[in-house]
């Protein structure tokens, strides 16, 4: 009983404060200096600690939805949004926006591994997504390849050139996502066969 | 109209001989796994022992996690106390045909009918809730209680026979397969493909001009990035090590190596897998009339006839059943059902009702024998000659197809050897079909290699090029392979392969005339100690043994002789087949001394008996009954 009074109070601390910081990050002005850089980071450091706990509290929270396939996505296609945002490829003007999608991008990378821990926890697909990750990693390379041109150039140029849109813009993303996917999926798949094997003989 | 009689006939005990469930469930495996197993013992271009790993160990991971995924699709969830005694029946019967251990009752809300999975330690029954409950209470009517208990015991046969873990097995192994193989041809075509694109481009990449174009980087991030990327050098013999590549038969080598198995798992899965399902029923039908010591109580179960009217005309609806006509079209309709029957999963209540009168009828007739060993060669010869085993296959190429031959058709002998039946037309016959279906693959091949070298030898010479390519050491390198002279090439392959067909022929003919006399010879046996549990255990042996005799000492000396006659006298060829020798002779020395001792006497009174066995046969002199295990005794 206390446990679930405990998770409940925690369920709705997590929601205030996701409301609360993005009320300030619409509230307070993206180019203030709070008087001083100390503050300046502070604030940062807020936003970005406890939008990353919340949000990880929440997926914890709301499992059952993350455990399934759409739910799984969701966290994916806000990274691959936020990602959009932040290298310039979807225009955002207004500076309250870019903050917030910068910090939807630090959220959403954390929330895909997340997600990806709560799908391989619940499911034992790990050597499935490992695989049909790694056709896809290849496929796109393929294809972007062949009608972006040399990407070993187009990359060293995204490298120099940071201010200008990357043609390479989905790459971040799917780096981000075989990064989250390629460990958990080994750990996920040796934690299945051994509960499997455990079960067999229990 | 007065019912027939009933009376008692012995029967043939099928669980008393090689199980054609195990068979077939030996045969997917074989030619799946067996494949993938001899490309990793012997050469091959790439390292197969991980994927015959693979493919061993996933299927058995995904057999074991099957449970829990059946019980999240098909929501269920265990029997409550409402079914209590249904549960205390299905112990009871557990108990009563020597089941291990109980399965548990579980119950889903869809409409599935009774069915059984498990692993090899968890065993469950699924049933639909409502038909739960009325089963329960069928075994409570004392007039319908024989039906519903013949359901529930056809259920528990599934585990009794172990068909439960082979049809698990066999379905993740071909479903894995399937997967893996379709994964890699995927994944390593669009490998392929972008080292196709990408080479030219990697190829020409200069790493100080690129660095060169990044003006605003500082001396100290330059040269950090010089010292990470190949330097020139690296770079060249990178570029003379990709020159004599030829991506192209890389490719060739991803789909020669994948494809075949996607195609050959698609075919087992169409037509093997079915019939597997097919076999497991008769099985657990002939359990349950054996269990009950009468068929009624099932033959009502089949035919949805009540109990009481089927014991009362216990023949009629049955035989209207099997009828057939002889006209042209009841011909024709009936060539359409058999067709038809072969892609289903559960077998005909008429087909089941024969088989449950005559058991004999469950196993295979020679012509079902023949289909199953010819598309078992046609299936491995199509497999052997893919890139993983070419090797293999191009050293050994008549090891693994006739043996495999060798033992499904001396198992399936042993049948009809039982019965007393003559089995030396039908040995011949299936095995002129095997031939016949070898002879017509190689004689196609041999005719489009022929065409092509009279109207485009250039498409021969660059198909040759990249199917021996594709199976080099070194897949994709092709500097040095040239056909110079093409015509002596197709005569010399045609001469070889037209050679081992009839070789084949040969060798298995007498190979089974071997095994067919010592079979028999075996089956008179009647004195041999614990006869019921070890006949067929020697049984396997004396096929185990003729396979090592050809596979240790003939076959090899053949092939040697046909193919490598230099190598003739090369000690480990000498001292592999002489191993064989000796272990033929001693096993051939200990049937002789054991036939000797044990065949042909009456175990009860020591009589002499004369003849050959068959079932039913009883010594003349004390009128005991000879190998009563082989007999099936229940009502009809």
């Amino acid at each position: 009983m206390r446990k679930a009074t405990l998770t409940l109070w925690l369920t709705r601390l997590a929601w205030g404060l996701l409301i609360f910081d993005v009320l300030l990050i619409f509230v307070v002005p993206a180019d203030t200096h709070f008087g001083s850089l100390l503050l300046m980071i502070a604030y940062a450091a807020w936003l970005i600690l406890t939008l990353v706990i919340t949000s990880v509290w929440l997926m914890i929270r709301y499992r059952a939805f993350f455990r399934t396939w759409p739910g799984w996505a969701v966290p994916l296609i806000t990274l691959i949004l936020s990602s959009l945002v932040i290298q310039g490829i979807l225009p955002v003007s207004h500076p309250n926006f870019s903050l917030f999608f910068s910090m939807l991008f630090v959220v959403s990378v954390c929330s895909a591994g997340v997600a990806t821990a709560i799908l391989l926890w619940y499911r034992d697909v790990g050597l499935g997504l490992i695989a049909w990750g790694l056709v896809i990693l290849v496929w796109m390379l393929l294809f972007s390849w062949r009608f972006q041109g040399n990407l070993i150039e187009l990359f060293f140029s995204s490298l120099i050139h940071p201010d200008k849109p990357s043609p390479l813009w989905w790459w971040n993303s799917l780096v981000c996502v075989c990064g989250w996917i390629i460990p958990l999926s080994v750990i996920s798949f040796l934690g299945h066969t051994l509960r499997l094997i455990l079960r067999e003989w229990q | 109209m007065k019912a027939p009689p009933q009376k008692t006939e012995a029967k043939l005990n099928i669980f008393a001989l090689p199980s054609q469930t195990t068979l077939l469930f030996g045969l997917i495996v074989t030619v799946l796994l067996g494949t993938v197993f001899v490309g990793s013992i012997g050469p091959s271009p790439i390292c197969t022992w991980p994927l015959a790993l693979g493919l061993l160990f996933l299927p058995l991971r995904t057999f074991l996690a099957r449970p829990e995924r059946d019980f999240a699709r098909h929501n269920l969830s265990p029997a409550g106390d409402d079914l209590a005694d249904l549960q205390q029946a299905i112990e009871t019967n557990a108990k009563a045909i020597g089941l291990r251990r109980t399965p548990r009752l579980v119950v889903s809300p869809s409409k599935r009918p009774l069915y059984t999975f498990g692993t090899r330690r968890h065993w469950y029954i699924a049933v639909n809730h409502e038909a739960a409950l009325r089963l329960q209470e069928s075994l409570e009517d004392p007039d319908v209680a024989p039906v519903a208990q013949a359901r529930l015991i056809h259920e528990l046969y599934h585990f009794k026979t172990g068909d439960y873990w082979q049809m698990g097995y066999t379905r993740e192994l071909l479903r894995t397969v399937f997967l893996f193989m379709a994964w890699a041809a995927t994944f390593f075509c669009g490998f392929g493909f972008l080292l196709i694109v990408a080479a030219p481009d990697f190829l020409q990449l200069d790493p100080t001009k690129l660095l060169e174009q990044a003006g605003n980087l500082t001396p100290e991030v330059r040269q950090m990035l010089l010292q990470i990327m190949p330097s020139p050098g690296e770079m060249e013999a990178v570029r003379q090590k990709a020159a004599v590549i030829n991506l192209p038969l890389v490719l060739n080598f991803i789909v020669g190596a994948t494809l075949p198995y996607v195609i050959m798992g698609g075919i087992l899965w169409g037509l093997y897998w079915p019939k597997l399902w097919r076999m497991r029923e008769f099985y657990a039908d002939a359990g349950v009339v054996q269990a009950q010591g009468k068929a009624t109580p099932y033959l009502s179960a089949l035919t949805q006839i009540p109990l009481p009217l089927l014991k009362k005309y216990p023949y009629e609806r049955s035989l209207a059943i099997c009828q057939q006509g002889k006209g042209f079209l009841d011909i024709v309709r009936e060539w359409w059902r058999r067709i038809k029957a072969l892609l289903k999963r559960h077998p005909d209540a008429a087909t089941r009702i024969t088989c449950v009168k005559d058991p004999s009828q469950v196993i295979d007739n020679w012509v079902d024998a023949a289909i199953l060993a010819g598309s078992l060669t046609l299936l491995l010869d199509i497999l052997l000659v893919s890139p993983l085993t070419i090797l293999y296959a191009g050293s050994w190429p008549m090891h693994f197809s006739t043996l495999a031959i060798l033992v499904v058709v001396s198992l399936n002998l042993i049948s009809p050897l039982a019965q007393g039946k003559s089995v030396w037309s039908d040995m011949l016959k299936i095995i002129v079909v095997v031939v016949a279906l070898r002879l017509a693959w190689l004689l196609l091949t041999i005719g489009l290699m022929i065409l092509l070298l009279v109207f485009a030898p250039d498409i021969l010479s660059e198909t040759l090029v990249a199917f021996v390519a594709s199976s080099a050491h070194f897949a994709g390198y092709s500097d040095e392979l040239i056909f110079d002279n093409l015509s002596a090439f197709v005569v010399k392959a045609s001469i070889l392969n037209l050679a081992q067909v009839l070789i084949i022929f040969f060798i298995l003919m007498v190979a089974l005339v071997l095994v067919a006399f010592l079979l028999r010879c075996l089956l008179t046996w009647y004195r041999f100690p614990q006869v019921n549990q070890r006949l067929m255990k020697v049984a396997y042996l004396v096929i185990g043994w003729v396979a090592l005799l050809l596979g240790l000492t003939i076959l090899p000396l053949i092939t040697t002789a046909l193919l490598r006659l230099t190598d003739l006298l090369n000690l480990p060829g000498i001292i592999v087949g002489a191993l064989g020798l000796i272990i033929a002779a001693t096993g051939l020395g200990l049937f002789i001394y054991a036939h000797r001792k044990y065949a042909r006497r009456c175990p009860r009174c020591g009589t002499a008996v004369p003849g050959w066995y068959h079932v039913g046969k009883r010594c003349k002199a004390c009128n005991a009954l000879l190998h009563p295990w082989l007999i099936a005794e229940y009502e009809l």
